[in-house]
């Protein structure tokens, strides 16, 4: 199961009135929006949406039928069993091995302001400001041990850069921690305050 | 010799503001309400700087604080002997407080031109600022890792005792750590009346007892410099003088730290 679909399931399972609803479609044959509504003391639309939201996932089949000359739909539940299994591993972003040796630095004047942690040997919190004026917001993100730490080592904005890889190491954070490592850079970067710098850019800016 | 200077020139001219002060509060309250009542202010305004460099001295050991306190003291005594016997002869007790005030006065200015009493920050920035060179302002509010040491807890707090007392720096000793603040003269007040508990804002060096090292500069303090210096040079030239002190001072040299720090040839005015 997709990560959208068991997030539409647990969003059916979640309602006050699953429970008697799903009585409902186990001991009947089969019920139409409007017979679940009155019989539930729902208003007709959420049953309807219900019961659609059901169809999607394959739980319910939905069956067109006729009352004169008007449509409406049945339904028939279709699934004695509701399994929700979920691989996280899906969700995990794709990383390379060219990850770690991106060439980075902090970026000067981004307006990241970076707070100490209570310890004094990591940063516990980035925060940005955003909008300008009235529209203005605080972002403010805690940091994970291993991001703070791996922050507290980020070279300054006009030192020489260093490759995350070697950050990770100097920092004292193992690597199979680097995912979230990675995660709070992708942040930093879209935020303007984490440079990536081209190997061959830094090398002529030492030089020069 | 001329030394260039990396720190702009120390335009606050707060410390000769006081007098002035007081010397105003002390003829305006005597024309209104009477010369009594001028010296009695004049009095009692000594009588609160006295406490406060008594909490000075409490706050870093430094002697030289007992001897300012107790020239306060005795100009306090003058200030209120005189608004007491107001228009009579002196007598003995009150010349007894004018000897005091003056003998108390001149060893104050002996300290005062010997650096005895004078907050080292400012010679701490310079020494720390002297090999650091010129360049694109790479200022960030985040400390920098300077490395690591082997002194002992022993050593780290025996040295930030003897920062205290030569007034290098402010401590600030936790469980695990020990951060050195170091003040400029002027700035002291807020650190003296504890209104500053938290000091990250400020530049400092840390040492935790697991032997790292880290330093940070204030935004305040690096404007201070006339050229944008290279700011993680500075961090680390500012960690490694540090981590030069607590060696100077493991090795039983640390008249050396303040050789350093004279060197710098400040004067008593700047």
């Amino acid at each position: 199961m997709d990560f959208k679909s068991a997030a539409a399931l647990g969003s059916c399972l979640s309602k006050d009135y699953a429970e008697d609803f799903f009585e409902l479609l186990v001991n009947y044959q089969d019920v139409s929006a409007s017979e679940a509504a009155s019989r539930l003391g729902l208003h007709i639309r959420t049953a309807q949406d219900f019961l659609e939201a059901l169809t999607g996932l394959g739980i319910v089949e939905q069956r067109e039928v006729f009352e004169k000359k008007r449509p409406y739909y049945r339904y028939t539940l279709k699934a004695r069993r509701i399994t929700l299994d979920l691989d996280l591993a899906q969700v995990r972003r794709p990383r390379s091995a060219g990850d770690l040796a991106r060439q980075v630095r902090e970026k000067a004047h981004s307006g990241a302001r970076f707070s100490l942690a209570r310890s004094g040997d990591r940063i516990g919190q980035v925060s940005f400001s955003t909008g300008e004026g009235r529209e203005r917001k605080e972002h403010k993100i805690s940091l994970t041990d291993p991001q703070g730490l791996f922050l507290y080592h980020l070279p300054f904005p006009n030192a020489e850069p260093l490759a995350i890889g070697d950050i990770l190491r100097k920092a004292g954070v193992e690597a199979k921690l680097s995912p979230e490592i990675l995660d709070i850079i992708d942040v930093l970067i879209r935020h303007g305050a984490i440079d990536v710098v081209n190997r061959n850019d830094a090398s002529r800016e030492v030089a020069g | 010799m001329y030394t260039l200077r990396k720190l702009k020139p120390n335009r606050t001219y707060g410390w000769i503001l006081v007098p002035i002060g007081l010397m105003a509060v002390m003829l305006a309250v005597g024309a209104l309400f009477g010369a009594p009542a001028g010296f009695a202010v004049g009095g009692a305004v000594f009588t609160l700087y006295s406490a406060y460099s008594c909490l000075t001295f409490v706050r870093t050991a430094n002697a030289g604080f007992i001897v300012v306190t107790l020239f306060q003291l005795s100009a306090g005594l003058v200030a209120f002997s005189w608004a007491l016997a107001y228009g009579q002869r002196p007598n003995r007790l009150g010349l007894v407080f004018v000897a005091c005030m003056l003998f108390f006065m001149a060893w104050m200015v002996l300290l005062a031109a010997t650096k005895k009493i004078r907050w080292r920050g400012r010679e701490v920035l310079e020494l720390a600022a002297a090999e650091v060179e010129q360049a694109q302002n790479g200022y960030t509010g985040r400390p920098l890792p300077v490395g690591k040491t082997d002194f002992t807890q022993d050593h780290i707090l025996g040295f930030a005792e003897f920062a205290r007392r030569h007034l290098i720096a402010i401590t600030y000793v936790g469980r695990d750590r020990v951060a050195f603040v170091p003040v400029r003269e002027g700035n002291e007040p807020a650190f003296i009346l504890g209104l500053k508990d938290d000091y990250t804002d400020e530049t400092w060096v840390c040492f935790d007892f697991a032997g790292n090292v880290s330093a940070n500069v204030s935004q305040r303090d690096y404007l201070d410099f006339r050229e944008a210096l290279s700011f993680d040079k500075l961090c680390q030239s500012l960690g490694d003088l540090f981590v030069e002190f607590v060696g100077l001072f493991q090795r039983g040299e640390s008249v050396r730290i303040l050789d350093r720090l004279d060197a710098v040839g400040l004067s008593m005015f700047e």
